[in-house]
């Protein structure tokens, strides 16, 4: 049903989150943390989104799977079209990179005590 | 055929996971192991409530040379003059341990080179509360306490005397009636957002400062229990970074970024060292920022041109621990703090007890004034600026007054009563879906409840103005979507939790006017700004306005005089 807001890159166009369809393996993680119980999984065994407007950006889903299948994305209302931001979550720690418009990469260690 | 019944009992349940409602159920444990504790959520404990994203910051602590009682002065003067004395106090006794409890579980706090914590203003420290959650989760889980995440309480059950025996609940995900009986709750629910319509339009919904998943269901469940509240009139507002609604503690503390106004002039200058993150009480900072907007001197600005590079990189990873759309935001839009002050603006209003003082009337152990319930955190009224330190100190009191109190479980019959009607109330609107029936989906009525906030309660679109006519108007218009509720239609399971969401917010706007209409005086411009009575009023308003739901239906108001004690 969302076939008509598939991407060349593959992503799917939806508010709060990036799905990339094909990285989902249909563990299902993200779906047991949205605090707001708005990811679901379809039919197909991948990840979805009820809603297009009530994710809060807490990013607990992008941070939980473990298959960069899915990126955070902000309502077009307030933010351009074109950065990234990709969390890497270890055990104790975690790290982000982020892409801007123009390609930049930025790294950061917010974990101090284990970075 | 009706839905299927899941039966549990223990000797507390504890409504909402988040961060009180963990440090409660891990203390009641550590106190009394043998005793059956529930925590009931509606998501997942592991990622639930006002810290799903992290947090960098803990307030409060009290650094040396501080104590409770200049602890108390200061948020006096933050709330203006009416606070609940004794629940502050009694907190502040136990900031300190409360905080080093939790470290010893695991938490990252930020150290200087002398061992000591690093502050954060005068009353917090700096942490790496990224998994703040998943750690907290974590102890609950060691410590055996029973979570039914998933599971969205609807309403005490109650007893012919009117005490607490149990509390029930929609399944979010398997649509089952949940029945726990037990003779103490903890209510750990929170605060609510979703009154008034978001400052960003249609996508942008819950982007927003306060969890949108707290929709005052604690709050709504007292208010139909009888439960006697507190201060819904003292709204909380708070000035965030534009559009991604994230907080300007770490800029106006940490990286001494100060309010400019569109002419470059810094509008408000005072030394910051009060509870608030801004120069005056949050409230008059709010205030001061709406009359640079009306005069024309909007937008307005945090200065941060002053930031070195190594700076910007620590506000950005201090960010990334708490409201990681911060950074994305800033890396989409090509924002360079270092570069160009950072935009401010006002968020929608929030009813809540952790900022603002909204919440149930609870007395010093944190009991409300149904037997058998308990409140802390975000839902418990009288204690301003309680943070998530107070938040914890709460929890801790209130632990341990229920591991002294411990009751045993009532019988099945005298539970049966109110179950039936509640399992009709709960689940209509899911039934009238099933019967091929028309109505109204939970998000229309959300957009109506809001329109009515906006437009009469004192919305962003009116500078969160009040007066006499317009809240008269808001109390007739919610008084007519009251009677649309039999309408509410729910698909499937999720669709029944969003419905009652918003029939909790239905309640909760309701004593909200109420209160709004009571306060005839201005006590905390900007927040409460009655246009109609401008002045605050010591002499006749230094007190603590509360309600109570009577068998009517009918709001009746009680006044509480203030205690000073310090």
């Amino acid at each position: 049903m969302l076939a008509g807001n598939k991407l060349k890159d593959g992503r799917r166009k939806k508010m709060g989150v990036w799905i990339k369809r094909e990285q989902c393996i249909g563990c299902g993680e993200c779906v047991q943390i949205c605090p707001g119980d708005l990811l679901y999984l379809d039919q197909e065994e991948k990840v979805s989104i009820r809603s297009s407007r009530e994710c809060w950006q807490c990013m607990a889903c992008v941070k939980c799977c473990l298959f960069e299948a899915l990126s955070p994305k902000l309502p077009y209302s307030s933010a351009d079209y074109g950065g990234t931001l990709c969390p890497y979550q270890g055990q104790k720690k975690i790290n982000w990179v982020s892409k801007n418009k123009g390609g930049r990469v930025e790294k950061y260690f917010p974990t101090k005590q284990f970075g | 055929m009706g839905p299927e019944r899941v039966h549990f009992e223990a000797e507390v349940v504890i409504i909402g996971g988040g961060t009180a409602g963990c440090l409660a159920a891990v203390t009641i444990k550590e106190q009394a192991p043998t005793a059956r504790v529930i925590i009931m959520e509606k998501a997942d404990i592991r990622r639930s409530g006002c810290l799903a994203a992290g947090v960098n910051v803990i307030k409060a602590y009290l650094h040396p040379g501080e104590t409770p009682e200049s602890f108390l002065k200061d948020i006096r003067h933050e709330a203006r003059g009416l606070v609940r004395e004794d629940l502050v106090l009694s907190a502040a006794k136990r900031l300190n341990k409360v905080v080093e409890k939790v470290e010893r579980w695991g938490l990252s706090i930020l150290k200087n080179a002398n061992g000591a914590y690093l502050p954060h203003g005068r009353w917090g420290i700096k942490v790496d509360g990224e998994k703040l959650k998943p750690l907290l989760a974590e102890k609950v889980k060691e410590k055996e306490v029973k979570v039914l995440n998933r599971v969205a309480a609807t309403n005490y059950l109650l007893s012919k005397e009117g005490r607490v025996i149990g509390v029930a609940g929609i399944g979010v995900r398997d649509a089952c009636f949940y029945i726990i009986k037990a003779s103490t709750i903890l209510c750990t629910t929170g605060g609510c957002a979703g009154l008034y319509r978001s400052r960003n339009p249609v996508d942008g919904h819950h982007q927003i400062w306060y969890s949108p998943f707290n929709t005052g269901s604690g709050y709504a469940m007292g208010i139909r229990a009888g439960a006697e509240m507190t201060s819904f009139e003292m709204r909380f507002i708070a000035l965030t970074i534009k559009d991604v609604a994230s907080s300007i503690s770490i800029l106006t503390r940490d990286c001494g970024a100060y309010l400019l106004n569109s002419y470059g002039q810094q509008y408000l200058t005072s030394k910051n060292d009060t509870v608030s993150d801004l120069p005056f009480p949050s409230c008059l900072s709010l205030f001061a920022y709406l009359q640079e907007l009306k005069e024309g001197r909007g937008p307005c600005f945090l200065e941060t041109r002053q930031l070195t590079d190594k700076q910007v990189r620590e506000l950005k990873e201090s960010y990334l621990n708490e409201n990681p759309a911060t950074v994305l935001y800033w890396v989409t839009n090509g924002v360079e703090p270092e570069k160009k002050p950072v935009e401010i603006s006002s968020t929608e209003p929030y009813i809540v007890g952790g900022h603002g003082q909204a919440g149930y009337w609870i007395d010093q152990e944190r009991r409300t004034t149904i037997g058998g319930v308990y409140a802390c955190g975000d839902v418990a009224g009288g204690y301003p600026s309680k943070y998530i330190g107070g938040s914890w100190a709460e929890a801790i009191i209130a632990g341990e007054t229920i591991v002294d109190q411990l009751t045993s479980v009532v019988g099945d019959h005298e539970l049966m009563a109110g179950i039936f009607l509640e399992e009709q109330r709960v689940f209509a609107p899911l039934e009238r879906y099933r019967r091929g029936l028309t109505g109204i989906e939970p998000w229309e009525m959300e957009e109506r409840l809001q329109k009515i906030m906006e437009e009469y309660a004192g919305g962003i679109s009116c500078r969160y103005e009040l007066s006499e006519p317009r809240l008269l108007r808001a109390k007739e218009d919610l008084s007519q979507l009251n009677d649309q509720v039999s309408y509410l239609l729910a698909k499937n399971s999720h669709q029944l939790m969003k419905a009652h969401e918003v029939l909790d917010l239905l309640d909760v706007a309701k004593v909200t006017v109420e209160h709004l209409l009571y306060r005839r005086e201005t006590r905390w411009p900007g927040f409460q700004t009655r246009v109609d009575y401008p002045e605050r009023c010591d002499l006749h308003w230094r007190k603590f306005i509360n309600s109570r739901r009577n068998h009517n239906g009918a709001i009746e108001m009680i006044e509480r005089p203030y205690h000073q004690l310090i």
